[in-house]
């Protein structure tokens, strides 16, 4: 069995596959700024998943924010080596991914072997990551997994001026008392943030086919703003586009590993 | 002949009405309400009342700051830049440079002897070193803001901070928690980077004695401190005077002058 952990910064993923590739065991859970525990608490939940323990495991990858803490033999990876890696075995057609996380946003090219080519990052301010919806969707109690759905159903456009989430998050609370809705200030902030995005991934040459991964893949909203400032389409990375950095581990892992 | 100034920013609003001789009579400071008009009204009021003065005894009152467009009783408004120039220098004539920190801004400004605008630089587009990035430490380690200060002078060993974004840095400071940092330590590691902040932006407009701090984060003394040691020499510090209420005293110097050019 290979195992592939992404300890990030909001998240802790790990993915579980066998020799054949096949994937036996994955889980996400909060990493909640203690990256040691998170780390232990999701080993535990992949070897009882599996019905294995930590001698099943043949060769271990770790990578994400707090990849040197998990407790078992492992090696560590660089994010975008995993990344597209995970985005290769997932869509080998993929040329472009995009992955949004919780703390940075990367724009990777991918070559048809799985390789990075070249690629774009930010992960010094919060405006181009998850953070910004959450600082967002906190100011304005609407639970983050909704905020989605409630820019969908937006009837007016509004755009947000501020980069900065935490002048964003002024400029949210001032169009709040000026009356204007939950839904149309979330569908102006995932926008905003999708202009960022596409902003870094402009910086590459976009090539087909497009993958989007990460936490924030999972928000429709968003990924159909990123496709119109784009002007193509994009594909979500299956299973679980939060896993593919854990995914891509894992295979580096069957790969390099012993 | 009675002068105000009235000052509304995204955090404070703060006013100061001053008389003919140039006392001042009264000066308050309050968080602002959500509406920069409401924010201006209650401010003025307040003072008004400390002064024993009605809205009509002033005579000029010039508004600056953040709302300063949105405020009917002011007769003029002028940028917080030119105000903190002309208040600070007011203050001590030796000054030269200013660091403003607001509650959304960073402003290194220079004055020539006179008191007047040079030159400037400004950050508003990111609230690292601004008072929002104070305010969601504070938060985040759940110490007071004004706590933040006395607290980061007695950390001993102060802890790296690599992130420069606000919401970043607060995640830093929750790992920090968790690990069992010091929470003095993280008050003095904050307090370093965002002097490092400040420092930068002074070197940019370049540093000319004597330096003075001014804004609600001068109150910081852990900041003013990291800052001194990274400019080598002395900041001065208002003490006779409130450092947030720079603004609107040079807001009120400029009321004052506008009378005289009318020649009232």
């Amino acid at each position: 069995m290979f195992l592939g952990c992404d300890i990030g910064t909001a998240y802790t993923k790990a993915v579980l596959i066998d020799k054949e590739g096949t994937i036996k065991a994955s889980d996400i859970i909060a990493t909640e700024a203690d990256p040691k525990t998170a780390g232990d608490e999701m080993l535990k939940r992949i070897f009882d998943a599996a019905s294995i323990g930590p001698d099943d495991i043949s060769a271990c990858f770790s990578t994400g924010w707090g990849r040197t803490y998990i407790n078992i033999d492992h090696r560590e990876k660089g994010m975008m080596n995993c990344l597209a890696k995970g985005a290769n075995y997932v869509l080998p057609s993929c040329r472009t991914l995009l992955d949004i996380g919780a703390q940075h946003c990367m724009a990777i090219s991918v070559d048809d072997m799985g390789k990075v080519v070249e690629f774009r990052q930010n992960d010094r301010c919060a405006a181009g990551s998850g953070r910004f919806v959450e600082v967002i969707s906190d100011a304005l109690n609407v639970p983050l997994e909704e905020v989605s759905d409630y820019a969908l159903s937006s009837e007016e456009d509004i755009t947000i001026t501020a980069q900065c989430a935490v002048f964003a998050e002024s400029e949210v609370i001032a169009l709040v008392n000026d009356g204007k809705s939950q839904e149309a200030i979330l569908s102006g902030i995932l926008n905003s943030l999708a202009r960022g995005i596409v902003t870094l991934a402009k910086r590459l040459s976009v090539r087909k086919e497009i993958l989007v991964s990460g936490g924030l893949a999972k928000n429709s909203a968003l990924v159909s703003d990123v496709e119109m400032n784009l002007e193509s389409q994009v594909k979500i990375a299956s299973p679980d586009p939060q896993l593919l950095a854990a995914l891509g581990a894992a295979l580096l892992a069957k790969e390099n590993g012993k | 002949m009675i002068v105000a100034g009235c000052d509304v920013g995204s955090l404070t609003a703060k006013a100061l009405v001053m008389d003919e001789h140039g006392n001042i009579v009264a000066y308050d400071v309050m968080t602002v309400l959500p509406n920069p008009l409401h924010s201006a009204e209650e401010i003025m009021s307040r003072v008004l009342k400390k002064a024993g003065m009605s809205l009509s005894d002033i005579d000029f009152c010039v508004s600056t700051g953040y709302g300063r467009e949105k405020i009917p009783f002011a007769k003029k408004d002028i940028s917080e830049i030119s105000c903190h120039g002309r208040g600070a220098h007011w203050i001590d004539p030796q000054i030269r440079t200013v660091i403003d920190i607001g509650g959304q801004d960073l402003k290194a400004i220079r004055v020539d002897k006179h008191g007047e605008l040079m030159d400037f630089i400004m950050n508003d587009k990111c609230a690292a070193g601004t008072g929002r990035f104070l305010e969601g430490i504070a938060k985040t380690l759940k110490v007071e803001l004004y706590d933040l200060g006395a607290l980061a002078l007695s950390g001993t060993n102060p802890v790296t901070i690599n992130s420069i974004c606000t919401i970043f840095t607060q995640f830093d400071v929750m790992c920090l928690i968790v690990e069992g940092a010091d929470k003095a330590d993280i008050a003095a590691g904050v307090a370093r980077t965002m002097a490092t902040r400040m420092h930068k932006l002074l070197r940019k407009v370049g540093i000319k004695k004597e330096v003075a701090i001014t804004g609600g984060v001068a109150k910081n003394q852990g900041v003013v401190k990291c800052l001194e040691e990274l400019i080598r020499g002395r900041i001065i510090q208002f003490t006779e005077i409130d450092p947030q209420i720079v603004g609107a005293l040079g807001a009120a110097l400029f009321a004052k002058d506008e009378l005289e050019r009318l020649g009232v």
